[in-house]
């Protein structure tokens, strides 16, 4: 056995161990924490389309939707088929888990491909546009959706006793005997940290392979990669679909511990939260996107009494990094090319 | 059939204070290539300009002279605001790749929207009643003093544009650095006059087209140019980015297609419509239905 | 057969024609020479073979087979690879990994045996390795693999810009200006380079090139274009003294412009 799968075991079973003290970790610290593992999901996997890919995504947050949505959903309208498997304790529950996690990646994974084909043929500031579009539609589509609560939001659905199910009770059946089932808790530390290495082991394993040097040709200067054998639209697709899936994940995960979740918790300045990871980090940098991450979920909580200027501070550290440091706190220094007519 | 003559008028006065922004944008890509995420912010700044010019003045009986006065000076206000974004945020960038002018972009817009929130603050405000609302019937559609106003105005705008751009020297000036940069530098023109002068001439455009919106839809806040901006950007690329016509067809279609999705189908889809127009368009004609094709040169 | 041949190939853009049925060949490990006053439609030329533009009419046939209707990527698989008029290396990646990325197109295991690292991935990755030391060793470059390949002096970007196109295995290798930069030394260090590739690789070679003492001195054969027209063929010694070359060098009246 290779040693980065060695590290990989160890790590796994470190957070197995770890996960037994989550209980005597204070609530508000221990939910920050799980923020934090989601965040870096979000960001690494945004990584591997902006960072090591040289796309420009502005709409990582759709990705998420799908993903929270489709696991919570399941979780809930398929719940008496579960029910089985939630008997038999951990492992079922670890299962049902499992198999939630794979729907909302593969899910999202799909949504990829839709965003990912399109986009080809652009660049830079017109992908950025249309993938903030995609997201935007993704969002007003569940907005519209009554069965997962519309703009109301989603918390678990009503399975009526005729057999009918819905989100809320509508006006005609509030007669009719129900049962709620709630959207289960089933992300905690072990969970979350668990998919942080996996993407860790992921992006470490996937760049350190001759294939994945094909993403940073692609993203350096794509005629010349071209012509060196690299085919530059699978490569993108590939960046495009394993960045969503993980994101998927890290909805699913998000969808689970927060137990609630609204279209409003997946809109365009949560593209952006996770977009100012990246680039606070610097674009393809693995540890830079995760320390940025961290700080950037711990940054809100330490100015929670002046909320107002978060944004401010968002933006104020987009532009001041772009005048001082565009390649980030940790990235390799971007080419400048000089404007050619 | 009466419906369908207000849901046009009111697309009509919609879509030419999309128009108005369009243009905006399709000036700056057309000289620096790259999409003034902040435009929509200048737009946003126009409506807060022109609350605070009425409230000032006090205005308890609207009047066309004080509407234009409020107008006028809004624009100047908002060609200021747009030349001090270029000089700060835009200028040291000039060399930079794309990627970073356009980060630079969102975050000149988000730094605006949130710092207008704290200073405006965050809550809508209710526009004040500039103009004299009375309302005609025409064929049983209802069309208001307001929307005359605003379609009068978006046309005379954009018609002093087109004497600007093509009869004036600063105007020549501005085609030239579109067309070839470097080649305008070297005929002798001060490249970085002229994007300042387009920046100026674009966001006075959209301050303008701040002020005409809010007649028409009073409620005003900080966070209201973010989808007029996207919209109108959408306008820019469906007309062909950096095609003056092309803006304001774009424009007027964006805004027909939104009122009709509004009136027809349903008010959910107002915002997911424009953006699947642009998805459209890029995917069958990216440049856009006036553009014309960049050849690549490797 | 012919390794590359081109068949009346024309290419425009919009109403300016920058090849002009150009017929033209290159034999099994044969050295040919391209050269053409500025603008003469050479490095078009190059991006016709290589897929980066369409011909506007005509064909260009690799070993028998037509490249017209495949993208670049496709033709680099084929067997052509080029280099750049203006290098174009991948600035964020040392020199080292410059040259992997052209083994990318070999990669035998799949995406997911690339990330889950499993079966023989290690042993084709240790192979790629020794080849690309190979590769630095044969042209004296072992000392700079880990440099980034933009920091390099401009002779030695020219060579990693071979020997990445070298490493994609090519059975045509396209060299677009050489020796564009290089001092003469370099340049004759460049010649015998380039006899040596043909030889040890065994591999055709099109050379477009300004600097006519190199081109003289390498080529076994020799094309000359003009406006996009080919108006003399041959070898070195008749190429030198052909009128019409040297009216289009020496920029005689143009009876056609």
């Amino acid at each position: 056995m290779s040693k980065d799968k060695l590290i990989f075991l160890a790590a796994v079973a470190a957070l197995f161990a770890l996960n037994f003290l989550s209980p005597s970790i204070d609530p508000y610290y221990y939910t920050i924490i799980i923020y934090i593992g989601i965040n870096i999901i979000l960001a690494s996997s945004l990584n591997l389309i902006n960072g090591y890919t040289g796309q420009f995504s502005l709409g990582h947050a759709g990705f998420m939707a799908i993903g929270a949505y489709m696991s919570a959903a399941v979780s809930t309208y398929f719940a008496p088929s579960f029910e089985g498997l939630m008997s038999m304790g951990a492992v079922g529950e670890a299962i049902v888990f499992v198999i939630l996690l794979v729907i909302a990646g593969v899910a999202a994974a799909i949504a990829g491909i839709l965003v990912g084909v399109p986009s080809l043929r652009l660049r830079g500031d017109y992908l950025a546009i249309t993938t903030l579009g995609f997201a935007e539609i993704i969002r007003v589509i569940i907005q519209s959706l009554e069965v997962v609560g519309a703009s109301q939001g989603f918390r678990g659905a009503y399975i009526f006793n005729n057999g009918m199910k819905a989100a809320q009770i509508p006006a005609d059946m509030s007669e009719v005997p129900n049962t709620f089932f709630a959207v289960p808790k089933f992300t905690d530390f072990f969970w979350t940290y668990l998919f942080v290495a996996v993407i860790i082991f992921f992006i470490v394993n996937l760049m350190n392979s001759t294939y994945g040097r094909g993403f940073l040709a692609v993203k350096d200067d794509e005629v010349a990669a071209e012509s060196m054998g690299v085919n530059s639209t699978k490569f993108k697709v590939i960046a495009f679909v394993s960045g969503a899936f993980f994101a998927g994940i890290a909805g699913s995960l998000y969808a689970h511990f927060n137990l609630y979740i609204n279209p409003e918790d997946f809109n365009f300045l949560k593209s952006v939260e996770i977009v100012v990871m990246v680039i606070l980090g610097g674009m393809g940098s693995l540890v830079g996107v995760v320390i940025a991450a961290v700080l950037l979920t711990i940054l809100p909580e330490l100015l929670r009494g002046v909320a107002e200027y978060r944004m401010i501070i968002y933006a104020l550290l987009l532009i001041i990094m772009m005048l001082t440091r565009p390649q980030g706190l940790f990235g390799v220094k971007l080419r400048t090319r000089k404007n050619r007519t | 059939m009466s419906e369908f003559i207000q849901q046009l008028i009111n697309g009509l006065s919609l879509g030419s204070i999309y128009a108005l922004i369009a243009l905006g944008y399709t000036m700056v890509y057309g000289i620096l290539k790259f999409i003034n995420f902040a435009h929509g912010e200048v737009f946003m700044l126009g409506a807060f300009f022109g609350y605070y010019l009425a409230r000032a003045f006090g205005v308890a009986e609207p009047s066309i002279t004080m509407a234009l006065v409020i107008l006028l000076l809004t624009m100047a206000g908002t060609a200021i605001t747009g030349m001090i974004i270029e000089k700060l945020a835009y200028k040291p960038l000039r060399n930079s790749s794309k990627l970073t002018v356009l980060i630079t972009a969102i975050g000149v817009s988000l730094f605006l929207q949130y710092t207008g929130q704290l200073i405006f603050g965050a809550d809508p405000k209710s526009f004040p009643t500039i103009i004299e609302n009375t309302s005609f019937n025409i064929l049983g559609a209802t069309i208001g003093t307001n929307q005359i106003v605003v379609l009068v105005s978006a046309v005379l705008l954009m018609y002093l544009l087109r004497l600007i751009v093509f009869k004036t020297k600063k105007g020549i000036a501005i085609r030239a650095v579109s067309n070839n940069m470097t080649a305008a530098s070297l005929m002798g023109i001060n490249i970085n006059n002229i994007i300042s002068f387009t920046f100026a001439i674009g966001s006075s455009l959209a301050g303008a087209a701040g002020i005409l919106y809010s007649i028409n839809y009073p409620s005003i806040d900080p966070l209201m140019g973010l989808l007029p901006g996207l919209k109108a950007f959408i306008a820019a690329v469906l007309g062909g980015i950096g095609n003056f016509p092309g803006a304001v067809v774009g424009g007027v279609l964006i805004g027909l297609v939104e009122t009709f999705t509004v009136g027809y189908l349903s008010p959910t889809y107002r915002d997911a419509i424009a953006f699947a127009i642009l998805i459209l368009i890029l995917l069958v004609k990216p440049t856009g239905l006036f553009g014309k094709k960049d050849i690549e040169k490797v | 057969m012919n390794t590359l041949e081109i068949n009346n190939c024309t290419m425009r853009f919009g109403g300016l024609t920058c090849v002009d049925k150009l017929n033209a060949f290159v034999g099994e490990n044969e050295l040919v020479g391209m050269i053409g006053p500025n603008g003469a439609g050479k490095t078009t030329v190059f991006n016709i073979i290589t897929g980066v533009y369409n011909p506007t009419e005509g064909d260009v046939l690799f070993n028998g087979t037509s490249v017209v209707p495949l993208r670049a990527y496709q033709v680099a698989e084929l067997g052509i690879s080029r280099t750049f008029q203006n290098i174009r290396l991948f600035s964020s990646l040392s020199v080292r990994d410059n040259i992997r990325v052209s083994f990318v197109k070999s990669v035998k295991a799949g995406f997911f045996q690339s990330v889950f690292n499993v079966g023989k991935i290690s042993d084709e990755e240790k192979y790629f390795d020794e080849k690309t030391d190979e590769l630095l060793e044969i042209f004296g470059l072992s000392d700079v693999g880990d440099e980034y390949a933009r920091s390099l002096p401009y002779g030695e970007q020219r060579k990693v810009e071979i020997i990445r196109a070298l490493a994609t295995s090519p059975k045509l290798l396209l060299l677009d200006e050489p020796a564009a930069g290089m001092n003469p030394t370099e340049k004759t260090e460049l010649m015998s380079l380039i006899k040596m590739i043909k030889d040890k690789f065994g591999i055709s070679i099109l050379l477009i090139e300004h600097d006519m003492g190199v081109v003289m001195g390498v080529c076994e054969r020799i094309f000359v274009l003009d406006y996009g027209k080919k108006i003399a063929e041959g070898i070195p010694d008749h190429i030198k003294n052909h009128p019409k070359v040297i009216e289009a060098y020496l920029g005689e009246t143009h009876t056609d412009a």
